[in-house]
């Protein structure tokens, strides 16, 4: 599944979208609401220092155990220093700081990727 | 001399086929060659044996078709074809699948995925499926009994009208504690209870992971508006906590049942007299 | 996009968000709910999110601003009906409402208002 990210409605849609995948894939209503979230917090940076991106999400599945991968991108600004980012209360925006690292915590891997300029690309993942 | 290699060549080469058919026949496994389009070019007995039917066989038609019953390639969130995850990867991919017999019945089947190459392409694949259902079956159980045993050592139990007590018994995992974590939230819901009362009175290590999912539990809670209150911890398990420097401040702690019950129950403006 | 109705019940300001929270309905809540506090002198605000599925880092900011907000006009805000999922993510996302009062359900949220702003008026 792929979901263009534009406005701050498309938020809304994808994680509600990818909830809905996470649950037929056959994670509990925790998990779910933890990847939904995650989602969030992820696609609202990319609307928010991006402008606009995309979304990838897709069942994966490793040593026989079901999970779900979502791959968020963008062409934007880049980040400079991806320790600072990951780091609580960070923020170049006011923002509380809390999206990458809640991100991070809420799923089971996290990968980033991003070069000034160029772009980030957020690789998160969830196995049942 | 020439004549006589010729035929020694052809009689070497039917003795080969004589016995890979022989292999490939007795083997329980069912193995089949596909093209780049799903479809079958070669299948073994096992193949027709467990998915071929009287009436079609099974060469030239699609593999979803045969072991799944279905017209589309699988994809998820149910079984992940292993045909475009070797074209990703290009290497062997074992993956677990239902499958449904030539009689209909829903069977598990652990599939491996082989490429075959030739002058650096994928043309054609090798799969090799066994029938693991009974493992399965019993692994599905063994999950079950352990979701059972893991609900019946974490009983939660509503002591008075607004009151709930979870005692825990034993080594806390991460699997457990989250399973802890949900079932004494789902319980707070149901009886609408003001106060938790979370005795570790059976509990013999606290690591940080343990209190961190202990301290992450009675924050969820208390975003769903009740309090808790920790109970029976032990002096050495104190001074462990300290030296981890696991911070439990803003966290009503007792060293007793009893008087974390008693706290409640003044809490609650109820008071237990003597007849 | 449509907006959260708030009811005025006694002293009591009551928003029951029914649907999933767009990031405008949002804020327009937190607006409206300081536009009715000053016209009507509510002394508490309830808040249900029962119905709501997610909540991330910008919906918790919004409900902590407006707790601080509602704070800064003499009213004492609760957050009603979180669900267990929703709690349990927002604690591993790092988010604890540190200063809201929560309650179990619309009931007990109406209790506790009840009682905090009558001791205040009392004093
Ligand atoms: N896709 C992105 N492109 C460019 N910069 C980004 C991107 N995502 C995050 N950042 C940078 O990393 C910082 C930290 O991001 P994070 O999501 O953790 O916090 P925040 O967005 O500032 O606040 P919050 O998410 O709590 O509202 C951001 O302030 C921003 O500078
Ligand atoms: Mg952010």
């Amino acid at each position: 599944m792929k979901v263009e990210l534009k406005t701050v409605d498309d938020i809304i849609i994808s994680r509600s979208a990818i909830k809905d995948m996470a649950k037929e894939i056959g994670f509990g209503i925790v998990d779910q609401t933890k990847i939904a979230t995650a989602v969030s917090e992820l696609a609202r940076n990319i609307v928010i220092y991006a402008g606009s991106g995309i979304l990838n999400v897709s069942a994966v599945m490793k040593n026989d155990r079901k999970g779900i991968e979502i791959i968020c991108e963008d062409h934007g600004p880049g980040i400079e220093d991806i320790g600072l980012a990951f780091k609580d209360g960070y923020s170049t925006s006011k923002g509380m700081g809390m999206g990458l690292p809640g991100a991070r915590r809420l799923m089971d891997e996290l990968d980033l990727k991003s070069e000034k300029g160029k772009g980030t690309t957020v690789m998160i993942r969830k196995w049942l | 001399m020439a004549k006589n290699r010729q035929a020694k060549n052809i009689e070497e080469g039917i003795h080969d086929l004589t016995i890979y058919k022989k292999v490939l026949d007795n083997v329980h496994e069912e193995i089949m060659l596909l093209d780049t389009d799903y479809r079958i070019l070669w299948a073994n007995k096992g193949v027709m044996d467990k998915y071929g039917s009287a009436k079609a066989g099974v060469i030239s038609e699609p593999c979803y078709k045969v072991t799944h019953g279905i017209d589309h390639v699988c994809r998820p969130p149910h079984d992940i074809c292993p045909i475009e995850e070797v074209m990703k990867d290009g290497g062997p991919v074992t993956v677990l699948h239902t499958h449904f017999n030539r009689n209909g019945d829903k069977i598990y089947a652990e599939v491996t995925s082989y490429p075959v190459y030739d002058n650096g392409r994928i043309t054609e694949f090798i799969h090799i499926s066994r029938d693991v259902t009974e493992r399965v079956i019993a692994e599905e159980r063994l999950k079950e009994h352990q979701k059972a045993i893991i609900e019946l050592s974490t009983p939660v139990i509503e002591v008075w009208k607004g009151i709930i007590a979870l005692p825990l018994i034993g080594i806390i995992d991460s699997s457990r504690a989250r399973q802890i974590m949900e079932n004494l939230l789902d319980v707070i819901v149901k009886t609408s209870a003001s106060i938790a009362i979370i005795d570790i009175t059976g509990v013999p290590i606290v690591d940080t992971e343990v209190a961190d999912r202990l301290i992450k539990t009675i924050k969820a809670a208390m975003l769903l508006g009740t309090r808790c209150v920790m109970v029976g911890i032990k002096p050495e398990i104190a001074q462990s906590m300290v030296h981890l420097g696991v911070d439990l401040s803003g966290v009503s702690t007792f060293a007793s049942l009893q008087s974390g019950l008693d706290y409640a129950f003044r809490e609650m403006g109820l008071k237990v007299v003597p007849q | 996009m449509s907006k959260i109705p708030i009811l005025k019940i006694e002293d009591i300001l009551i928003a029951s968000v029914q649907t999933e929270l767009h990031d405008r309905m949002a804020e327009d809540l937190q607006h409206d709910i300081m536009e009715e506090l000053g016209r009507t002198n509510a002394r508490g605000v309830l808040i249900d999110v029962t119905a709501l599925a997610i909540v991330d880092s910008f919906l918790g900011r919004m409900i902590g601003d407006t707790a601080k907000m509602t704070r800064m006009m003499g009213a004492k805000t609760v957050l009603v009906g979180l669900q267990p999922a929703v709690a349990i993510t927002m604690v591993e996302l790092g988010m604890e409402l540190a200063g809201i009062h929560t309650a179990l359900n619309m009931e007990k949220g109406i209790d506790w208002l009840r009682q905090n702003t009558k001791n205040r008026a009392m004093q």
